[in-house]
């Protein structure tokens, strides 16, 4: 079984290695089929993997299996271990799945382009960094992951590296994720301090014993690695890179910055929520960063205008609730909504990417609307998505949304004011999403589409069209799984990874879907009135509420205080080191320097006087004098 | 004898190029770099035979010049030291075949100086008395004055004249430390000489390894040395001269003066610290490629310097493995910057751009090498930072926490230098007629980057096969085989 496990590993890697080193001895097309070949394997094999656990009592589902020795220093040893559970397999068949689909999606998306291979080997390096990332058997190794996802995110978010705004949110990016990395680092050491080792067994096993409960190191572990998990997972107040890294290509947008990579905090949290129980308050900290990135990136939605850009403030939204759900002690409800907003939002995106495509490239909705009549299968598969991004039922969304808000109905006075931004979020969910729906796809059609729409039988190539089919199906049906009153199948498979600290009653079961269906209804027929129909009525309240219009549009100004508090004086204590540290202390060498070449100098001309053997006596004497202090001073 | 062979071979190897009439400059530096190889052939046969588990002296040599003053001509590997000669010979063999492609004038002085640096560098290496290491020490600088004197770039006699004055002030230090040392301890036998409380003494191996390593503020040589000359000698200076200095550091300064040391380490540890932030913050404004990789190099040394002043199982192997693992990057990016000077003449940032278009193995190599310095989770120069920073962090967790934030620096300049010289729209100095990376220079690089990438999947080889597996206890016994 683990070999199954480390197949399904390196298998991208592979073919991520394999385009490196053929370089373009391999034609575009067959680059394209090797890494989803390869992706393929890595869920083929997730999935014996996952019949073989299923086969097995419930608390033995558990396997480590080590490679080698990956680093080591005196005591500490941490291997190239990966971990086969419940947790793990769950989310190796999420990242080779969805993955799956939208590499093959990817293989039409990009054909034309001139790099197609070095796109296709950086997402198979992607695949397999996450799927280290989710199988890894110790923090360490876990932390591997995390900053390779972080790598590839980087390389595949410039791949268009002509253009400055890619190169900068790349680097955005990237910056933003080694400050999560750094906390998580900070973490581990604290661990190893207390523990002495990082395998997830020792550590979980030990870690009460060793550590404690609320005092801080407990806390300071926690936050180190709830830093990270912010970070990665785009929660506020680390969230601003992720709007910016819409400038990859739309494929990447789908699987790194919606499906997979930007879930990996709420995993995070999942996998070492031992850890973080021992410090609730951390653990209450991540529901509330939940609760308010749910809200704030909500909101931003509402006012943005470019397509991918909404869907990613969407994505920040619905990870924010995941946050809710791991941070009340949900972990399966958080680990359902992290599977079917995969679905969804994949679909989302890859929908979008259809608009795009068809529109050569433009990605502003203002240039859009009417497309309905002319891309009506990309219509009905943005409409899907939408429907279970609101929370409408039966789609996958509505499972998954209420399941998180009736976990929090559980969770206590903090739990009920989770609920109520929850509900409050339905509500702009479905607001900002119908929003979307309505100005691309209905009204009259700009003078952009007019000129610039290009039709294509099928509204796309196969490559694309079949997987976005896919993911609409996975999309309805996927929320099923776990169904309120009935069954929860997913609670159920993780329970013995991670047991929910919380278990809503029957009646909360009942009346958090009654409510946020009608609240998310009352979100649509907002959007209906306000973007559904011609109307001057979103103008005019713009010009009602001037200020909160464009403060929304300036994304709250996170960028702006950043930059004031952080980049700018950063800068400026570079610059002044330069000025008055570094200059000196060359220039002061420069002086020596002058010194010296004047003591050259004469010491030449002291030559043709013949006194060279009094200076070499100097010189000796000096030494020797220095010889006797150094003895002597203690 | 393999210490003796791995001296004398390039020595005997320098006075042949200088001494035989080649007929052709190309001869000669074919010959150099026959024997380069021949010598890295030999270190690693000598990895195949050592024994990892044992902390003690292997392959030593002894002839005894004096007994009564106890000089002796001493020579020997330990399983880690055996790393730092692998580094040596590799990157040196790197860097002979760098100046045979680019053809450097005045061969056979020029190939004869390379190979004589090996010998001394590999030397300082192996040397276990002190005297002997003062005299290779010396003999591996004086080499370093010519080849950046002569073969440098344009404001090159001012940076050697600066490089010069630091390391002859740093050098006498450290003889008179020395000779101070062996004359109380009785001995200047390595392996035999007992422990120092002086603090004078101390710091005066402290300060010359400080000027040669360089740690703040002693870097005033660094900017120009690393700017002005040959690529390839700057290659050399930052990946394996400055690890001798923190090769001094481990072998005699740390061991010989556990006193000094634990009452010092708060001052150190602070100079250290500030130098990593400094280097860090300067390296984000530098105008040139090869200032970036300069003052990026400060604040690696700086962070060699805070693992090995931890003084525990995880500080020491990290800074073991980081020594490995920068000698390797900054070698790497110095080729790389040669390179692309070679086709832009300039090593402007503002000048360079775009240059990953149509050039895709000098995108990958320079990208691969850039996010590996900058310590990416998963690299080896990852995994060496962490063991460093979670060694420090049990001496204080402050400065954890400061050598957190400058590798979130890190980030920040690396990923400007790469951007600069790859991304974006092509700068003046970039034209479609430069070539992407030839195939000489790809076998040059790619060696340097495919260890690095070996040991990023397999940092456990060289700290599993270190210390003898106690690193702390080796040592504060002072290297003495149990």
């Amino acid at each position: 079984m683990t070999a199954a496990a480390w197949l399904a590993l390196f298998s991208p890697l592979g073919a991520a290695v394999a385009l490196a080193v053929l370089g373009d001895r391999i034609s575009r097309s067959r680059a394209g089929l090797l890494v989803s070949g390869s992706v393929l394997v890595s869920f083929v094999s997730s999935a014996y993997v996952l019949a073989r656990l299923l086969s097995e009592h419930p608390e033995q589902r558990s396997h480590v299996s080590t490679l080698w020795t990956w680093l080591s220093a005196g005591d500490l040893q941490v291997g190239f271990e990966i971990l086969v559970d419940p947790l793990s397999v769950f989310m190796m068949l999420v990242v080779s799945g969805v993955g799956f689909l939208i590499v093959s999606y990817a293989t039409g998306y990009m054909r034309g382009d001139d790099e197609e291979r070095r796109y296709h080997a950086y997402k198979a390096l992607f695949v397999f960094s996450m799927l280290l990332l989710v199988q890894s058997g110790n923090l360490l190794l876990l932390l591997v992951g995390w900053g390779m996802v972080g790598l590839s995110s980087y390389l595949l978010i410039n791949f268009w590296h002509q253009r400055r705004s890619a190169v900068a949110a790349g680097k955005k990016a990237f910056i933003v994720n080694a400050f999560g990395d750094a906390t998580v680092a900070l973490g581990l050491f604290l661990v190893i301090q207390r523990v002495g080792a990082l395998d997830f067994a020792t550590v979980f096993g030990s870690a009460e014993a060793e550590i404690g409960r609320s005092n801080t190191v407990a806390v300071l572990i926690a936050l180190g690695l709830l830093g990270g998990a912010a970070a990665k997972s785009a929660q506020v107040p680390l969230h601003t890179w992720l709007p910016d890294a819409m400038e990859g290509p739309t494929p990447v947008s789908a699987l790194i910055h919606a499906a997979t990579m930007v879930t990996a905090g709420v995993y995070l949290i999942a996998r070492t929520h031992v850890l973080f129980e021992l410090a609730p308050v951390v653990l209450h900290t991540a529901a509330v960063l939940g609760g308010v990135t749910l809200l704030v990136a909500g909101v931003i939605a509402l006012v943005q205008t470019d397509i991918k850009r909404v869907i990613a403030y969407s994505t920040m939204s619905q990870i924010g609730y995941m946050f809710v759900a791991a941070g009340v002690g949900a972990y399966g409800a958080g680990m359902f909504h992290l599977m079917t907003h995969a679905f969804f939002k994949a679909l989302l995106f890859m929908a979008a990417g259809l608009v795009i495509h068809a529109l050569a490239g433009e990605q502003d909705i203002r240039r859009m609307g009417g497309l309905g009549r002319e891309l009506p299968r990309t219509t009905r598969a943005f409409l899907i998505g939408t429907l279970a991004l609101a929370g409408v039922p039966p789609l996958a969304g509505f499972f998954s949304k209420d399941e998180i808000l009736a976990n929090t109905l559980d969770g206590g006075p903090l739990g009920i004011v989770l609920f109520v931004f929850g509900v409050a979020g339905a509500f702009l969910t479905a607001m900002y999403s119908f929003r979307l729906l309505f100005v691309v796809f209905r009204g009259k059609q700009s003078e952009h589409v007019q000129h610039h729409l290009h039709r294509e039988p099928n509204e796309g190539p196969l490559s694309m069209v079949w997987p976005v089919g896919v993911l609409a199906v996975l999309a309805v049906v996927g929320g099923l799984v776990s169904v309120p009153g009935g069954w929860h199948a997913v609670d159920t498979w993780l329970e013995p990874v991670s047991r929910p600290l919380v278990h809503p009653a029957g009646w909360m079961e009942a009346f958090s879907p009654i409510l946020s269906v009608c609240v998310a209804l009352l979100g649509i027929a907002v959007a209906w009135r306000l973007w559904g129909q011609a109307s001057d009525l979103p103008t005019a309240l713009a010009r009602r509420y001037p200020l909160a219009t464009v403060a929304l549009e300036r994304k709250l100004y996170f960028d702006e205080v950043y930059d004031a508090l952080l980049v700018r004086p950063a800068a400026r204590l570079a610059v002044t080191l330069e000025r008055v540290v570094e200059r000196p202390i060359v220039a002061g060498s420069a002086r020596a320097t002058a010194g010296g070449i004047r003591g050259l100098a004469s010491r030449v001309a002291a030559t043709q006087s013949g006194l060279l053997r009094v200076y070499a006596l100097v010189v000796a004497v000096g030494l020797a004098t220095l010889v006797l202090v150094f003895i002597s001073v203690r | 004898m393999l210490s003796t062979f791995l001296v004398f071979l390039p020595i005997a190897g320098a006075i042949l190029v200088w001494a035989l009439p080649w007929r052709t400059p190309r001869q000669a530096g074919g010959f150099a770099l026959l024997l380069a190889l021949a010598e890295l052939a030999i270190w690693v046969g000598g990895t195949a035979g050592f024994d990892y588990g044992n902390p003690g002296l292997q392959h030593s040599t002894t002839a005894v010049w004096s007994g009564d003053l106890g000089i002796a001509y001493k020579v020997g590997l330990y399983d880690w030291s055996l790393w730092l000669v692998g580094l040596t010979v590799g990157v040196m063999a790197v860097a002979i075949a760098y100046g045979l492609w680019v053809g450097r004038e005045r061969a056979r002085a020029y190939f004869g100086l390379m190979l004589f640096l090996t010998g001394a560098t590999v030397g300082v290496f192996v040397a276990q008395d002190l005297l002997l290491f003062y005299v290779f020490y010396e003999a591996m600088l004086i080499p370093l004055y010519v080849l950046m004197g002569v073969w440098g770039g344009a404001g090159r006699a001012l940076a050697t004249i600066r490089f010069v004055i630091y390391t002859i002030a740093g050098s006498l230090l450290m003889l008179v430390a020395i000779v101070a040392l062996g004359l109380t301890e009785g001995t200047f036998d390595l392996t035999r000489i007992g422990t120092s409380g002086s603090l004078v003494m101390f710091l005066g191996f402290a300060i010359a390894f400080g000027v040669k390593a360089p740690v703040w503020p002693l870097h005033g040589w660094l900017p120009d040395a690393y700017r002005e000359a040959p690529p390839e000698v700057s290659a050399v200076l930052s990946g394996v001269i400055s690890k001798t200095a923190a090769y001094g550091l481990l072998r005699i300064a740390i061991p010989v003066f556990p006193e000094p040391v634990e009452d010092m380490r708060v001052a150190i540890l602070a100079l250290a610290s500030i130098g990593l932030v400094y280097g860090s913050l300067l390296a984000f404004r530098q105008p040139d490629f090869r200032g970036v990789v300069a003052y990026s190099s400060l604040a690696q040394m700086c962070l060699i310097v805070i693992g090995l002043f931890a003084v525990n199982d995880s500080g020491l192997n990290g800074a073991l493995l980081l020594m490995v693992n920068h000698g390797l990057v900054s070698a790497a990016l110095f080729l790389i910057a040669g390179c692309i000077e070679r086709r832009t003449l300039t090593g402007q940032l503002a000048r360079l751009g775009g240059m990953a278009r149509g050039r895709p193995i000098l995108a990958t190599l320079l990208i691969t090498t850039g996010v590996i310095a900058l310590a990416v989770p998963g690299s080896s120069a990852f995994a060496a930072e962490f063991l460093v920073l979670n060694g420090v962090f049990t001496v204080g967790w402050g400065w954890a926490v400061v050598g957190a934030i400058a590798i979130v620096l890190a980030a920040m300049y690396m990923l400007r230098v790469i951007s600069a010289a790859l991304h974006e729209e092509r700068g003046p100095a970039v034209h479609d007629r430069q070539l992407d990376l030839r195939p000489a220079e790809v076998g040059l690089i790619v060696p340097l980057v495919a260890v690095l990438i070996f040991l990023s999947f397999w940092p456990a080889s060289i700290t599993d096969h270190s210390f003898g597996g106690t690193p702390t206890a080796t040592v504060t016994s002072r290297f003495e085989a149990p």
